[in-house]
């Protein structure tokens, strides 16, 4: 050979040498260095330049025709084939019919797949949605929520007061503003109606930099006291509530009985990852912003702030000037709450805040689903290799490379996860679209998974890198091919060395230990559902009908205005035929809404400052335990009698009684509100039992009940008991609301015992998906198993017959296989017991009523585990003791 | 007469070339040929894989020969049209000629 000076480019050379086909390559080959060699006197580099980009050129169309238009079998004889491409597509051709030759083996294996691709594709792309994604919003990385923390690290939102000098102190963002989520009354239209008002200061759009589609946004000054109220229209309420109307801009619509003008509509497809909102209003006319001297009152928590930080500003930057703006408030304002802070996170984050581990959990176990169908398919491959044994040591004997086998191997595992992955993508589609129209997670506004390229990629990589875990294993497998055992044999028993068939071990016992690990938690969150469906909420859920509704706080300024509207209603309501009792409530059980207050006992030493109790503080009227069922333990319940003139009086539960009055009857005793404006002193006259407020798994809560009569206010909850199917009354039950007042919108009309479901939806949503994953795990594990014992049963067919010729027994035969099995099977549950442990803690926080280490749940993952696992070893097990040893010893 | 696949254009072009390079026909200078005469740039993969449908079909018989040093020692592939590739170029001149009949190359009725 030439020296390297003399040949052109060594890299090219041997590109075009392997990709050419054989009958052209020498003619081919000699064409292009000839041109080369005529181009060098001219300049070697512009030669070699030629000479590669030739090279390259010919090898594609070569291959690329090689691979699409010649037909290898009829022309065999001719090309013996083995440049790059064309080897590629035959072995590819060869793959696939080996595998339609096993239909079985493909169908089970190509079906494994796809189902563990499918299930982590479909929770993907929800993870992409919510945690990689970055929100739909310009610079959403820059946008930061913030809320106020009181002394104990307890949330809660910061007092407008704090709120205007955060505005002021600080330096390192671009600005605040407001966000307040509440509907509203939308009146002056045929019906009234609800809209849901998302109350903002007025560089709300230009912080969250959205350009309205018509009109504009808000101008500084908007959102001053004395502005004239405006408002701003999303797209989709423009649509469906004003009908499109291109003339919107610049009308007076009615909200909260109040004209404003629409000086706005946002673009379509403009969404703010809350909660959804039709209008924008200006956050000075939040029917509570207004309310007494609230805004006035630095104690008073008003506003969750949303920021948006300077460029270049780092999150943990911004959260130390707003610690350091904090910790000088609450110096200077101690009496609002001393140790008071403020607490910022992405805005990203604190939208999924609720969703994410759900999510991550729910990840972790599609992981793990994937991880047992790929043992499955691994074990699958070397089964079959097994029995493919005299196949492959002919092929080495008539002169095939170990390289080329290698290469077949591979090939036949890129075609199977090829088709894993289109198939999983294919499932992937329809869980998604199962787990969105079940839709129990509640996704922010503008959150929409979707298989997008990021999902594909995902899938892409992950059936890759399956892919390369099979060409692995086969790979191995085929690495030395005994030819002359083999051959000898003639596969009769496969002779495989230990390492293969420790191998195969390995994998069962990381599928049992995998599938307990699922088991286990799918078990936990079954026990923890099971106990909450079986706690006592506290009243009757049966026939009971709820609604909210807010009166417009300018139509009925004073207490007793108001009072009076809620007291014809339930009157009004209580009348109707087919109506048992009705009431009315603040803040009705699992309706949400809910909130707590401070609270003394005089007489009684204080509580230490930051560390005082509050109490669930509710406002029903004077049937309201009557109609819910709520037992009164003692004393009575508020009546009549008790009006804005009289003493004001409390009814509390039986923890707030055990706890305070252990001892003695606290009946007669007084409670002190210190509202610093307007403390109240309530007299203690009944106890009733507590109730669940906002979910089935609340902790007991100090629960206490003031007259509403005593303290009316805008806003309430209906609840109407019913004799009959409690929906067919909410017609009738409107009528007689709106023969109170025809303009008054209702909403979330919805019975009691949908509303205690719905709380259970999230866990329920978790539950069955854990336990269809386990499910699922625990089907391919009992495939894997079976697979492994069927295998070893063949494999040692002439040892059990010879055993059986020599009188052992069907028993010893049982005993000998099954022990194997569960052998694989008692190594796999400690380690997954092991695992179970290690990884409670992370599904703790979705537990109720138990720990993460509980017996009976671990236990019984366990006990079902094993069962299916002694099943699936005793059939090939069975079948073995079954086999006839003559013909056993004759095939040897 | 009627070939079972009428001949594509360039396939006319690569037959015409090898009748009239004669014993000197391998792919080097078959393609200069069509470049010099049409004055068009063909691709060398093509160039080859014609040759090599064409040798297919019948058209084209080939062998391996004359090794030299500047080839570094590899045979050059000569072509030699055979008499049904000759016949199948008859028929696409015979068709042309018909279909041209009556019209000036520039497309216009004479």
């Amino acid at each position: 050979m030439t020296a390297d000076r003399n040949l052109p480019p060594r890299f090219a050379l041997n590109w075009l040498e392997a990709t050419a086909p054989r009958h052209l390559r020498e003619s081919v080959m000699g064409d292009l260095e000839e041109e080369w060699r005529a181009r060098v006197a001219s300049g070697r580099v512009g030669a070699d330049f030629f000479y590669v980009r030739h090279a390259a050129a010919i090898a594609l169309r070569l291959g690329w025709f090689d691979l699409t238009h010649k037909q290898p079998q009829r022309d065999g004889d001719r090309r013996k084939g083995d440049g790059l491409m064309e080897t590629l597509w035959n072995d590819a051709r060869y793959g696939a019919r080996m595998l339609s030759r096993t239909p079985g083996f493909a169908f089970v294996a190509i079906l494994t797949l796809a189902l563990g691709i499918g299930a982590n594709t479909a929770i993907f792309s929800v993870v992409n949605a919510l945690l990689i994604k970055p929100l739909a919003l310009p610079d959403s990385e820059r946008l930061v929520s913030v809320g106020g923390v009181d002394a104990k690290g307890r949330a809660q939102f910061i007092s407008y007061p704090d709120f205007e000098d955060l505005r002021k102190q600080q330096k390192l963002f671009e600005g605040f503003t407001a966000f307040v989520p509440q509907s509203a009354n939308l009146t002056g239209k045929a019906e009234p109606q609800r809209v849901r008002a998302g109350f903002v200061s007025d560089n709300f759009f230009s912080l969250i930099n959205v350009a309205p589609m018509m009109g504009r946004g808000f101008n500084p000054g908007d959102d001053a006291l004395s502005a004239t109220p405006v408002c701003v229209l999303q797209f989709e309420s423009w649509q469906q509530v004003f009908g499109g109307n291109p003339a919107i801009v610049g009308t007076s619509v009615v909200l909260n009985n109040m004209p404003y003008t629409v000086v706005g509509v946002l673009p379509r497809g403009f969404r703010f990852p809350f909660d959804e909102v039709d209008v924008w209003m200006p956050h000075h006319t939040w029917p509570v912003f207004k309310t007494g001297d609230n805004y006035l009152n630095r104690a008073n928590p008003l506003v969750g702030p949303i920021g948006k930080l300077r460029p270049g500003v780092t999150l943990a930057e911004g959260q130390a000037e707003l610690s350091t703006i904090a910790a000088r408030l609450a110096s200077q304002f101690p009496e609002a709450g001393e140790g008071r802070s403020m607490q910022s996170r992405l805005l990203q984050d604190s939208v999924v805040v609720n969703a994410r581990d759900m999510i991550l959990v729910l990840m972790g176990a599609v992981t793990f689903v994937l991880l047992i169908a790929c043992a499955n398919v691994a074990n699958l491959m070397l089964a079959r290799a097994s029995a493919r044994q005299t196949e492959i040591a002919t092929r080495a004997a008539l002169g095939a490379g170990r390289g080329r086998l290698v290469k077949q191997m591979l090939t036949e595992a890129a075609l199977l996860w090829i088709a894993g992955g289109v198939l999983g993508l294919a499932f992937g589609y329809v869980g998604l679209q199962a787990l969105l129209s079940s839709s129990p997670i509640s996704l922010p506004g503008g959150v929409v998974p979707t298989l997008d390229f990021t999902v594909l990629l995902f899938t892409l990589a992950l059936s890759a890198v399956t892919g390369v875990f099979f060409g692995a294993f086969s790979a191995f497998r085929f690495s030395r091919p005994n030819l002359t055992s083999t051959l000898k044999e003639g596969g009769r028993s496969g002779g495989d060395g230990p390492a293969k068939s420790r191998l195969g071990s390995a994998l069962v016992v990381a599928q049992v230990a995998l599938t307990l690990v699922m088991l286990a938690g799918s078990a936990l969150m079954l026990r923890s559902f099971q106990k909450l469906t079986h706690v006592d909420v506290g009243f009757k859920t049966d026939n009971l009908l709820t609604l909210e509704y807010r009166l417009p706080a300018n139509k009925y300024p004073d207490g007793a205005q108001q009072w009076e509207v809620h007291r014809k209603i339930v009157e009004r309501v209580s009348a109707l035929p087919g109506v048992v009792a009705a009431s009315v409530i603040r803040a009705v059980p699992f309706g949400g809404n809910g909130s707590t207050t401070p609270f003394e006992i005089p007489g009684a030493p204080p509580f230490a400052k930051g560390d005082a109790p509050r109490v669930l503080m509710n406002f029903p009227d004077a049937h309201y335990f009557e109609t819910m069922g709520i037992p009164l333990l003692r004393g009575r319940v508020l009546n009549e009698q008790d009006g804005p003139t009289t003493q004001p009086v409390v009814v509390i539960n039986r923890l707030m009684a055990e706890r305070y009055w252990p001892k003695e009857d606290p009946i007669g005793h007084s409670i002190l509100f210190p509202d610093p404006k307007n403390p109240i002193t309530a007299t203690i006259v009944g106890v009733v039992g507590d109730v669940k407020h906002y979910s089935l798994g609340d902790p007991d809560r100090l629960q206490a009940y003031a007259f509403q009569a005593q303290q009316p206010y805008i806003f309430n909850s209906l609840v109407v008991r019913t004799q009959g199917d409690p929906m067919a009354m909410s017609n009738a039950v409107r009528s007689a609301v709106w023969s109170v007042d025809p303009e008054q919108p209702m909403w979330k009309i919805y019975t009691m015992d949908f509303m205690v479901n719905r709380s259970l939806g999230q866990r329920r949503f978790l539950m069955s998906l854990m336990t269809s994953y386990a499910a699922l795990g625990l089907l391919l594990a009992a495939v894997g198993l079976y697979g492994v014992m069927a295998y070893s049963v063949s494999q040692r067919s002439r040892e059990i017959g010879v055993r059986m010729a020599l009188g052992a027994q069907g028993g010893d035969v049982m005993k000998l296989v099954l022990g194997r099995g569960v052998r694989l099977t008692s190594i796999g549950l400690v380690v997954g017991l092991f695992g179970s442990l290690a990884l409670g803690s992370s599904v703790s926080s979705m537990l109720y009523g138990i720990k993460a280490t509980d017996p009976v749940a671990l236990a019984g993952a366990a006990g079902v585990l094993s069962l299916v696992a002694l099943l699936a070893s005793y059939i090939p097990a069975r079948r073995a003791t079954k086999a006839n040893p003559v013909t056993v010893l004759h095939q040897g | 007469m009627n070939p079972q696949t009428p001949l594509g254009e360039f396939e006319q072009l690569v037959l015409l070339a090898v009748m009239r390079l004669g014993a000197e026909a391998y792919a080097v200078p078959v393609r200069q040929e069509i470049e010099d005469r049409t004055s068009r740039s063909v691709a060398r993969g093509a160039l080859y894989v014609t040759l090599d449908r064409l040798e297919e079909k019948g058209y084209l018989k080939s062998w391996l020969a004359d090794a030299t040093a500047e080839r570094g020692g590899r045979a050059k592939r000569f072509y030699e049209v055979k008499p049904a590739g000759a016949k199948a170029l008859e028929y696409s001149w015979t068709a042309l000629q018909a279909m041209w009949q009556g019209l000036e190359p520039k497309g216009r009725r004479a």
